[in-house]
Formats: structure tokens, sequence, C-alpha cells
């Protein structure tokens, strides 16, 4: 790779162009399995499994798909909070040579029918708590053959498997699924199938994942991650993580599996570099995740700021609890404010990097070194990765390159980039130009190469690391029978970053609460894009010309936090 | 800076044909012409709704309709394009501008085409007349704020000679073009 401002600023040891194993993800696994047969895997509530055992559950998983018909290029949706079960099932799904189609476990009935009929998943592998409270209510319209279920305690160890039914009917997490056709289950075809699935004729560019990402028209699209792309990008985040010592660190994957934050740099670089995992299908529960920490001895974690903050606060961090194992963490999906990273980094001796990305590249593609503090730079993502590289564009044309410091586009190249939206042509040529991915994001780039996000060329919130479409709140908002007219719109929030708020206006001679707004959005929207906050207005703000003005509800709620 | 205090405008209908023959009548928009914009609503794709309101509006407002029809012809002035329908020339098209009351030499645009009647030469059509209208009345700048995912209006107006320049401000797209006599 030619030499670029940023390349003097790597870290020791880490080079502008990596010499890449050409491995698909299951091949990572088979060679991880080999080299460390009994390094611990997995580590749940007491449960673990070694890499061995584990390389063992996928080839049998991989088998019972083949028996049901999967074949390569099949897609398969997988459901599941971070389990050990979402680890065997996504490697199993890969190793039958079908496509992954991560659903987040919080979907409601519209978005997950949404999602497995626009991606046509064949099968899909749900969590049983999930299937009875969503998708076995849709049923009839899935497109899947086959829905294979685990539980909790299915990987919970000897007495809390017997416990977990007392412990979860409080929380609705045990249930009683009604045996029914074409419904299976994940330990059954385990114990069923030896380890012996077909052998699959691998090609690097073969597509490996499609990732759902929102969207500005309110509907979400499936970004195309090929084999090439996903395991380049655990190459390249190993590769700036220098101080990680193959077969003998342990991560914390706290970070939502079914995301590509928390699949690649969670799931896939623990298994790449044979480490342990630690699985946390609950990362919001703070005194829980320290105790994690203190216990497992974790020494990589990467989160999101809203996480470091809360370590941060919880009581007691600073005398009663060592959680300086740590030694590697990656913040991402929203600025990390230099205060809550220095004082992490105190708590703990580790050192954190911020980096950047998108699910339609890996998802990681520009990150501040790690090592040497001195090369970082506050309010920055930080420089582009091996193999990578991020441009500043005009943002009329995206063809001329923006001088240093001036705001434009930014456009991202490098080989974790997708090949495109799945079933979308339009889309992908907006998106994808001459090799370049284009983001919508507005940014600028120093002498030395380090870039910033200034803003977004499209209306998008960002709460608690996810992004979120006005558009799509607003049609579920309209479709309520009482709704005039809807705008959501996100307002600073000091710990997600931004919080959705709704505007409405009720038609004439109705009356409704702020609760039965939430709830009824309950029914229709992913938990994180609910509104916290719903304001009742006789009219929404509009230009002279009727159209809707978001920015004055926006510059409203900031007036009022002054 | 700004200009005398303007007169209604003057704006005798006129009408024109399209390439395939069918007769398009341009004229004011009238007060009455409400049930004509709500029976336009209803051909309206969400698309279309969306990047014109820049909100998919499932619901028809009265209050915003009687808004749109209401106006005094000098500050906010609007054509509509209307065609036979057989029992009654119906709206297929709107195009409108509210002038900037602290410079009246500026003012923002929208424009509006039916989606059966989309891609036949109406939207242009009214672009220039509007265009036309507005010089005559003093203004030389059109803004428009717009979703910067309608690449079919950026190509709209760039293939009926708008150039602008564009600015992204909190997601949205902001067009400004000076109208040349
Ligand atoms: C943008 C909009 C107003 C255009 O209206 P329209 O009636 O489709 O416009 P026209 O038919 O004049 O032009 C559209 C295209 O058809 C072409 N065209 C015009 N007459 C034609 C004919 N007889 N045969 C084939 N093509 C024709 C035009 O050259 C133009 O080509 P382009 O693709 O290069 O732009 C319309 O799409 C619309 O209402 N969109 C939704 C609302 C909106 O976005 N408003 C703008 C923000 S306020």
């Amino acid at each position: 790779m030619e030499e670029k401002r940023w390349h003097k600023f790597y870290d020791e040891g880490v080079l502008p162009s990596l010499d890449y194993k050409n491995l698909t993800l299951p091949q990572i696994l088979d060679e991880s399995a080999a080299k460390y047969p009994n390094q611990t895997a997995l580590l749940f509530e007491g449960f673990s499994m070694t890499y061995a055992q584990l390389k063992d559950s996928v080839d049998r998983f991989a088998t019972a798909l083949a028996a049901l018909g999967v074949v390569k290029g099949d897609r398969v949706a997988i459901q599941l909070p971070n389990l050990p079960q979402c680890v065997i099932a996504y490697y199993g799904v890969l190793r039958a040579g079908a496509i992954a189609v991560m659903t987040n476990p919080m979907y409601v009935e519209r978005e997950v029918v949404h999602q497995f009929n626009d991606s046509g998943a064949k099968v899909a592998i749900i969590l049983d708590a999930l299937w009875m409270k969503t998708a076995r209510k849709v049923r009839d319209k899935l497109p899947c053959e086959h829905y294979i279920l685990t539980g909790i305690k299915d990987y919970l160890p000897f007495p809390k498997n017997l416990l977990f039914p007392l412990v979860a009917k409080k929380t609705g997490m045990v249930v009683k699924v009604p045996p029914e056709p074409g419904v299976l289950w994940l330990k059954d075809l385990l114990a069923s199938h030896g380890p012996t699935p077909p052998t699959i004729e691998w090609d690097m560019e073969d597509l490996c994942n499609l990732q759902y990402t929102g969207g500005t028209t309110g509907v979400s699209k499936g970004a195309m991650l090929t084999h090439r792309n996903l395991s380049c990008n655990v190459q390249q985040c190993r590769a700036w993580f220098p101080v990680v010592v193959d077969g003998e660190e342990t991560m914390l994957s706290a970070l939502p599996f079914f995301h590509s934050f928390g699949l690649t740099v969670c799931m896939n670089l623990a298994i790449y570099v044979g480490g342990a995992q630690v699985c946390v299908p609950n990362p919001r529960d703070i005194p829980k995740l320290v105790g994690i920490i203190a216990k497992s001895k974790a020494s990589l974690f990467p989160a999101v700021p809203t996480l470091f903050t809360a370590i941060n606060e919880y009581p007691g961090i600073e005398k009663n609890i060592d959680i300086s194992s740590l030694k590697g963490c990656l913040s991402g999906s929203a600025p990390l404010p230099m205060e809550v990273m220095e004082k992490f980094e105190g708590l703990t001796g580790a050192n954190i990097t911020e980096g950047y990305g998108l699910t339609e590249t890996s998802p990681v593609i520009t990150a501040n070194p790690l090592v040497n503090k001195a090369h970082r730079k506050a309010g920055s993502i930080g420089i582009p990765f091996p193999d990578s590289e991020a441009k500043i564009v005009d943002l009329e044309t995206g063809t001329k390159e923006m001088p240093v410091g001036e705001r434009g586009e930014v456009i991202l190249h490098g080989p974790q980039v997708m090949k495109g939206y799945w079933n979308r042509d339009d889309e992908t040529a907006e998106t994808l130009r001459d090799g370049w991915l284009y983001t919508g994001d507005i940014g600028t780039m120093d002498e030395d190469g380090f870039f910033y996000i200034v803003g977004r060329k499209k209306e998008m919130i960002i709460a608690g690391g996810y992004n979120i479409y006005p558009r799509e709140i607003d049609e579920v908002l309209y479709e309520h029978p009482k709704v005039l007219e809807a705008a959501a719109v996100g307002i600073p929030h000091p710990h997600r970053g931004e919080t959705v708020k709704a505007y409405i206006t009720l038609k004439e001679g109705e009356t409704a609460t702020e609760e039965e707004i939430i709830e009824y959005c309950k029914s229709k929207l992913a938990a994180y894009k609910v509104p916290k906050l719903v304001e009742f207005r006789d009219e929404l703000p509009k230009s002279t010309v009727g159209k809707v003005l978001r920015r004055v509800l926006k510059e409203e709620e900031a007036a009022k936090a002054e | 800076m700004s200009s005398e205090p303007p007169n209604r405008v003057a704006f005798e209908p006129i009408s024109r044909r399209l390439a395939d023959g069918t007769e398009v009548r341009l004229r004011l928009i009238d007060p009455d012409d409400g049930p004509l914009l709500v029976e336009l609503f209803y051909t309206l794709s969400p698309e279309s709704i969306y990047n014109r309101f820049l909100t998919p509006v499932h619901r028809v407002d009265h209050r915003h309709i009687k808004r749109l029809v209401d106006i005094d012809m000098c500050i906010q002035v609007a054509l509509v394009a209307c065609i036979d329908a057989g029992d009654h020339w119906r709206i297929v098209g709107v195009a409108r501008y509210h002038r900037n009351p602290e410079n009246m030499e500026e003012a923002e645009v929208a424009i509006i085409v039916g989606d059966p009647w989309q891609g036949r030469g109406i939207g242009g059509m009214l672009l220039q007349e509007i265009g036309n209208l507005a010089i005559s009345c003093g203004i030389n700048r059109f803004s428009s704020t717009v979703n910067p995912g309608n690449a079919k209006l950026l190509r709209f107006a760039e293939s009926y000679g708008y150039e602008s320049t564009k600015k992204y401000e909190d997601g949205l797209l902001k067009m400004e073009t000076e109208l040349r006599v």
C-alpha cells in the first residue's frame, strides 16, 4: 500500500499492509481449535467449553443443518442474545455454507417479518422465549421452513440449570413451548448428529452475513458482508492490538453479537486469537458486569461509551472491585469523552482506543492508536486501519477531494467494505461508487490524517450506540388511530448521546397519554427505537411551504436544557 | 434590503400540451381548491409525500390544507396544474413559493406532482412558470430544503437548468438557486 500521511502514527509493530490469511471464519475456528484444543473458548455463568468442544458442537450443528436441507448460499436467521448457543449457531450456519442473518433479539413482530422475508431465511435459530413472544405469533407471515430453538438454561451448569426456571419465571424468560411441526431444539440436533458436516468449496468472495442496518427510507436493508470482509476485519483488529497474546486472552463479550461491532471485535476476534470469551447477554446489569470482569480476569473489553461511563460511576469501583486485569479496550458507535476514557484508564490500567466504522465496513475501519497515547487525538475517530483508506470529498458530487481541515463526506475503502445491499441495486449504486463506500457522515481530516465526524448528511438519531432513522418511528406513530401528525427527533442525552422524543398532534376530539403512545410504540418497534418522551402539540412547526421542521423542535429542546 | 411592498400577482390561466398530447391547464390556486388538493394527496406515493413534507404524513389535516389554499398571492403564491378528468379538471401538480419576509427578493419553493403523472413534463412546466412569476415579482433567489436522498428531485432540478448551491444541515439538504431573467 502506498505511503499515507497517517502511517507514521501507527503503533510499533502495526504494519500499513498486512499479509492476510485466506481463511473463512469457520476455517479460523478450525485453526484455533487445532492450536488450542484445550483452551477455554466460551464461558457463561460457570459453564465452560473448550475449543475442541466448540468445534465439535459447531460441526454437529452444521451436519444437522445440512440434513435439514440447508445448502451453500441459503440464508439462516439467528435471533439470540450473547450466549454460547449464539456462537455455536453462527459458526454452524457458516460451516454449513449458509449466510447468517443476525437478528436483534429486541425486534418485535413487524421488524422480524421484514427481516426474515427480505433475506428469505430458510431456517431461523431463536431463543425459546423470543419464539413465544414474537416469531411464533407471526409464523404464517414468515418464509422459514424450520425453527430451531434453544433456551438459556441449555448451557447453564448444574445446579443453575435446575434453579433457572425459578429465577426466570419472574422475568418471563422461562416459557413452555408447545410442540409443533417444523419446530426443533438445538440440543436435540447436536445430540442426534455427528460432527461430520459436508465439505464446502469456499471462495472468500462468498457471502458470510447479511447484516441489517436501518435506512432513511424507513426500512432496513441487508449489507452483504463476504468471508473476505469479516475475515480481514478480524485480522486488522488483531493487528491494531499489539498488546494481545494469542492463546492467553479473555474477552468480555458484552457487545451484542447480532450487531457487526460485537460480532467482529468480540466473538470473531476472541476466536481468532484463541482466547476465552465470557458471554454477557445483559451488559446493562452493571453490578453483575463488574463482578464478571473481576472474576473472569477479562483482559479485552470492546464496548460503547455508555458502558465505560457506567463502570466509572459504579459505587465502590475505585476501592472494592479489582478490574485491573483489563488491558485493551475499544470504544465505538458514539464519541468517547476524553474524561471518561482517562478515568477508565486510571481505574484499570488498560488502554482504550476509539474506533469508527459502519455495518457496511464489517465494521471497524479507523481507530486511534492503542498503545502510544501521545498519538491519539481527543474527539477524533482516528486513522485508517492497515490496507484501508478514508477520504473527505465534496458533499455535492463526491468526486473532489477536500483540502485538509475542510468539511465533506467521509468515504472509505478497504478489504472490509461490503459487496452491496441485498436485492437493492439502486441503494448499492448510490453507496458504493468506484469501490468507495459513501458513508453519509460529514467529517474533516487534519494534517496528520486523523479523521473527525462533524455531522450527518441524512436525518439520523444515535441513541445508546444504535442508529435510528426518525422516518421509521414517524411511520409507526402515524399508524396510531388517534395521531394526526408526528415527528420523532433526537434530543441530547447525557449517557445515551441522544434519546428519541416524539412530537404528536392528535386528531380533532381525541385525547391520549404519553404512556399510551409509548406502549403502542413498544408493540411496533424494538425497545431502543421506542420514544422515551412524548409531547403533544396543537401543531408541529412547519416551514412556510409546509415542511416539518425537526430542527426547530431540537432547538427548543436545547434551549430548555440551558 | 427589501423592495416595494408587492401587490397581488397576476397570472392569466394558460393551456399547454404534454409531449403525449394531453392538455394541461395552469392557473393560480384558489381558496376553493381544498377538495382538489385532498384528491391529489391520495395519488401520492409514500416516497413523494415524504419528499414533499419531510415526514410520512398518512392523513389529510384540513387545517393544513386550508393554509395551503388560502394564501395572499403576494408573499405566498401557488400555481396548480390541472388535467381534464371528465367531470372536473383535477389538480395533478402544485408549485408554490413563500417569500422571506426579511428579504423579499428571496423565496422558499416547493413542488409536487401526483405519482401517476410524474415524468411527463408537468413538474418542469410548473417549475418554469413559477420561476417566471417569481422573477416578474422581483424575486431573484429560490431556496428549498429537501431530503438529501431525493435523487429524483436533484436530477429534475438539474435537467431544467437549475444550478444550485447545496448545503447539508441537520440531515437535510438546503438548495439555493439564483433566478435569471
Ligand atoms: C420532483 C417532481 C416535482 C418532478 O415532477 P415531474 O412532473 O415528474 O417532472 P418532469 O416530468 O418535468 O421531469 C421529470 C423527468 O422526466 C423527464 N420528462 C419530462 N417530460 C417527459 C416526457 N414527455 N417523456 C419522458 N420524460 C420526460 C424530465 O426530463 C425529467 O428527467 P430527469 O430524470 O432528467 O429529471 C416530482 O417527482 C415530485 O412531485 N416528487 C415528490 C415531491 C418532491 O420531491 N418535491 C420536491 C421537494 S419540495
